[in-house]
């Protein structure tokens, strides 16, 4: 604990303080200057617009406003809503992903699963109207209520017993999902090494161990666990640990990978229902062929 | 505890305070106070369900500054956010700040308490009462990392980071000795460090980054017998020997690096076609070394002796290359139609060697006769192989209006080569060899975008020619739907189904699940002021499998059933200066592990001025096993917090 306090302390209170001692002697810079001449007619947008990220991006020289809106001049002269474009859609992402999608991150966002007529980037992110406590210019905070609008059922596995504590403490469904990302696996943030997000919390089952339970090479964490929530505890797919292992640990029919118990595992008594009581390093280890230890 | 959060929120306050003192384009929220808690029936269940503590709480602190002014500055942009410090056992703290093309920094800290210690869970003594069961854990996992970007926006961009994982505390668990099992203290410290650095480019239409990380993991894990705990799960003797336990100890310490290399590559070919790249690399190594020493009255099958002391040391060394590589190519092959056709391939192998060597002290035979120490010593090598290719490629539409069509085919070629150890094989069979599996997966999908009205479906089917494990399907057939109508700010309805369906049908195996999920929400607004949710779902799964039995080798199968409904309501209604929520939600399972989940949450808030307020909250759990009332509890959590906000 004192560790990371250092650390934090290390890195944050120089980064506060001195922000704080330049937003407070800091001439204010007037809405205007940057954004002439829309602010004419839409100061209720740029005026807290200024503190959009968006701002620093668009440093080029131009209005701020026209890096997404294109020329502004024809509008401004008339007046005319036609003659001003308005990112919008699927065709309003291009112009976001042009600057945006240089990135990993980003890897899926022209082509992946929030990329169509139905979602898009400004059914999430609200350039103009996000709140002001929002990250990343969402509509919503904290992000959670965004995902959970379109995926209630994802929301309500969460409501199991046995569950990662959403919305707690920062932990979001980006924490472990990309939602720029693509399909599938392709949708989760893995680690730098390219492991599931599981691993970036669980760091006791990274290994490599030399005794590896196999489940890591075909299969992965969700073979046995439910991500979400689950009814069983240990956030198990099954209630029953012996049930869960022998489900693999059947040597029927031949040709299939996972041992069978030997007939001193007598599944009427209850020291052989509980099989982690004994296999405790069940995710694997170096000390033990059996995983005992 | 309580003076290091004083600390972190004075420095919020001075932070929010410094920050504001010029506010020209600043926001920021806290929200602080106290939570207390009241829990009757089982403490430990509601811990490793719920685990909200009682004590201070920062709920949630948010600043963003932006600074646009001329002359030099340290950044241009701050942003802190503040969630579940002091009485919630998952907080966080996360920063960024940057000046436009000079640096980019991100800093983010969290902090998470795991508690499990469940009656009915590795728990073989629950029909004699013992609570909770044999492995629980009281831990906690700090993370911090650090992104720092140089040169924002250049054509070259150098990268650095940083990451520290701290993993720690104590649990019970058991040890297998000597024919009898054992509960055991264990105190577990593990950190993990990853150092990163790297350039990012974009040049002449083609953009991405390379980054080379080492990883540093170290570990130690102590364990040593619970006190009153020689005794030993199975009191009774063996052979008319009682197996006991004097004193136990065992102390592993592992240590491992993990240089990792990722490539990054994007650009455009041609006029709409777009190349996608990426690599990564990493190299595991971890050298443990294991010191057990058990002492007392104790026997091995094995050995066909008895024994009074077991002298265990074990080295071992793993090694295991990842590697992967995907490209893919993204077309647009004639106006509105895109073609994506993409190649990955996935290695992953691991080496591993341990010297296990044991020394079984004053052994005697069954007869007690022929007394001496005996040694053995094991070498263990493992050996698992796995390489993956998969091709695929993806067709979609994009100029239809408000309609979106894809369709997809992939082919994946497995090939797993394990070479078990020796030590491993007790019942021949099942342990290594070869296996090839070959999936090909076809998928289509399409989303339609009304002016109120969006439908989604999305299906694909799996086929396989073989199973590796037996729960892989050979067959697996999914539909997603989701239908949304909006009604102006009025109403809103989504609805959402899923099924899924998978099998191997080959004899002996005889695998069939399904999984149905429909969800239904209703949100009205009849007033901006009044928001009303109403949900309900259903969540259905059905498994079979053919499973032998250890003790007869008997055939049975293994059926498991999940059968929950759920139902959630909510309201918020803020008028003025007054605001209110409330919510109620209930799970019931009536499968197997049969239980009823309760929910109510209830706050208010009310602002005294436009930047200082106060709320109120009140949460309700209501937790019921049917089949193990042990387990149930009741827990009520309040809370007095006050905003501040401009």
């Amino acid at each position: 604990m004192s560790t990371w306090f250092r650390v934090f302390c290390a890195v944050s209170v120089p980064s506060l303080l001195a922000g704080a001692a330049l937003a407070a002697t800091a001439p204010a810079k007037g809405p205007d200057d940057a954004f002439a001449p829309c602010s004419t007619c839409h100061e209720e947008i740029t005026t807290p617009f200024a503190s959009n990220p968006h701002v620093h991006e668009a440093v080029t020289g131009k209005a701020v406003c026209e890096g997404c809106h294109g020329d502004a001049t024809k509008h401004a002269e008339k007046g005319d809503k036609s003659l001003i474009k308005v990112p919008a859609g699927a065709a309003g992402a291009k112009v976001c992903l042009a600057c945006h999608q240089r990135t990993p991150e980003f890897d899926h966002a022209a082509k992946g699963f929030h990329a169509s007529a139905s979602v898009n980037c400004t059914d999430c992110h609200s350039v103009h109207h996000s709140p002001a406590t929002a990250p990343a210019l969402l509509r919503t905070n904290p992000s959670t209520q965004l995902c959970e609008s379109c995926h209630p059922a994802q929301q309500n596995l969460f409501g199991k017993p046995y569950a990662h504590h959403l919305g707690r403490g920062g932990l979001e469904c980006v924490s472990c999902h990309n939602p720029h990302g693509g399909r599938g696996e392709r949708s989760l943030k893995t680690t730098s090494a390219g492991e599931l997000p599981c691993l970036s919390c669980h760091t006791e089952k990274q290994g490599p161990f030399v005794f590896s339970h196999v489940s890591g090479f075909e299969g992965n964490c969700l073979t046995c666990h439910e991500p979400h929530g689950s009814n069983n505890p240990k956030m198990l797919i099954r209630a029953r640990v012996d049930q869960l292992c022998l489900e693999c640990h059947t040597t029927l029919p031949a040709g299939t990978l996972g041992s069978q118990p030997p007939s001193f595992h007598d599944l009427r008594s209850a020291r052989y229902q509980n099989c982690t009581v004994c296999h405790v390093a069940v995710h694997g280890s170096n000390s033990s062929p059996m995983l005992l230890k | 505890m309580a003076k290091r959060f004083a600390y972190f929120v004075g420095l919020l306050v001075v932070a929010s305070w410094g920050a504001t003192a010029r506010a020209q384009s600043t926001q920021f929220s806290l929200d602080l106070g106290h939570q207390w808690t009241d829990v009757s029936g089982n403490n430990d269940v509601y811990r490793s369900q719920v685990n909200e503590g009682q004590g201070l709480l920062l709920r949630s602190f948010s600043l963003t500054t932006v600074d646009n002014s001329d002359g030099s500055k340290f950044f241009d942009h701050l942003r802190i956010d503040a969630a579940g410090i002091g009485a919630d056992p998952q907080a966080s703290f996360r920063l960024s700040a940057g000046l436009a093309h000079v640096y980019d920094l991100r800093f983010s800290y969290r902090h998470s308490e795991f508690y499990n210690a469940l009656p009915g869970f590795a728990n073989p003594l629950f029909a004699s009462g013992f609570a909770p069961g044999e492995q629980t854990i009281n831990r906690a996992l700090d993370t911090v990392n650090l992104d720092v970007t140089v040169l924002p926006g250049s054509a070259v961009t150098p990268l650095f980071g940083y990451e520290w994982v701290r993993y720690s505390g104590s649990a019970r668990s058991t040890a297998a000795v000597g024919q009898n099992e054992f509960q055991l203290l264990s105190n577990l410290g593990e950190t993990t460090q990853e150092v990163r650095g790297g350039i990012g480019f974009s040049v002449g239409g083609f953009s991405g980054r390379i980054l080379q990380g080492w990883r540093y993991f170290n570990s130690t894990q102590a364990d040593q017998l619970l006190p009153g705990a020689g005794a030993g799960n199975y009191p009774q003797p063996v052979l008319g020997q009682p197996v006991t336990l004097a004193s136990y100890l065992d102390r592993t310490h592992t240590t491992g690096t993990t240089p990792v290399t990722t490539g990054y590559l994007t650009g455009r070919l041609a006029d709409g076609v777009r190349l996608v790249a990426s690599f990564s690399r990493a190299d595991f190594s971890t050298d443990t070394s294991d010191d057990e020493a058990a002492w007392g009255t104790l026997a091995s099958f094995k050995l066909s002796r008895f024994y009074s002391g077991l002298l265990e040391s074990v080295q071992a060394h793993a090694e295991s290359l990842d590697w992967q590589g995907n490209a893919r190519v993204e077309a647009e092959v004639l106006d509105g139609l895109d073609v994506t056709v993409g190649y990955t391939q996935r290695h992953r192998d691991l080496d591993g060697l341990a010297t296990i060597a044991d020394l079984y002290a004053n052994t005697v035979n069954f007869s007690g006769a022929d007394p001496k120490n005996v040694s053995t010593l094991i070498n263990a090598q493992d050996a698992i192989q796995r390489d993956e290719k998969v091709v695929e490629a993806r067709i979609s539409s994009n100029n239809l209006g408000p309609l979106h069509l894809w369709a997809g085919w992939a082919r994946a070629d497995q090939n797993l080569d394990v070479s078990p150890a020796a030590a491993e094989i007790v019942v021949p069979g099942g342990q290594g060899g070869r296996f090839d599996r070959v999936v090909k997966r076809t998928s289509a999908g399409a989303t339609l975008a009304l002016a109120d009205v969006k439908l989604a479906v999305d299906w694909k089917k799996d086929d396989a020619d073989n199973a590796v494990v037996r729960t892989d399907y050979l067959n697996l057939e999914r539909w997603r739907g989701r239908a949304t109508w909006t009604a102006g700010k009025f109403l809103q309805l989504v609805g959402t189904a899923e099924h899924i369906k998978a099998e191997n049908p080959t004899p002996g195996i005889d695998q069939a699940s399904t999984t149905k999920h429909w969800e239904g929400n209703v949100v009205l607004t009849p007033v901006t002021a009044l928001s009303v949710s109403l949900g309900y779902g259903v969540y259905k799964v059905d498994s079979a499998i053919t499973i032998r039995t250890p003790q007869d080798f008997g055939l049975e199968p293994s059926l498991y059933t999940e059968d929950g409904t759920s139902k959630d309501a909510s309201l918020t209604y803020k008028v003025g200066r007054f605001g209110f929520d409330a919510g109620y939600s209930q799970f019931e399972n009536s499968g197997d592990l049969a239980l009823k989940l309760d929910r109510t949450t209830v706050g208010c808030d009310f602002d005294f001025t436009p930047t200082l307020g106060a709320s109120l909250r009140f949460d309700k759990h209501m937790y019921r096993e049917i089949a193990l009332p042990i387990d149930n509890f009741d827990a009520k959590i309040y809370g007095v917090f006050l905003r501040w906000h401009n």
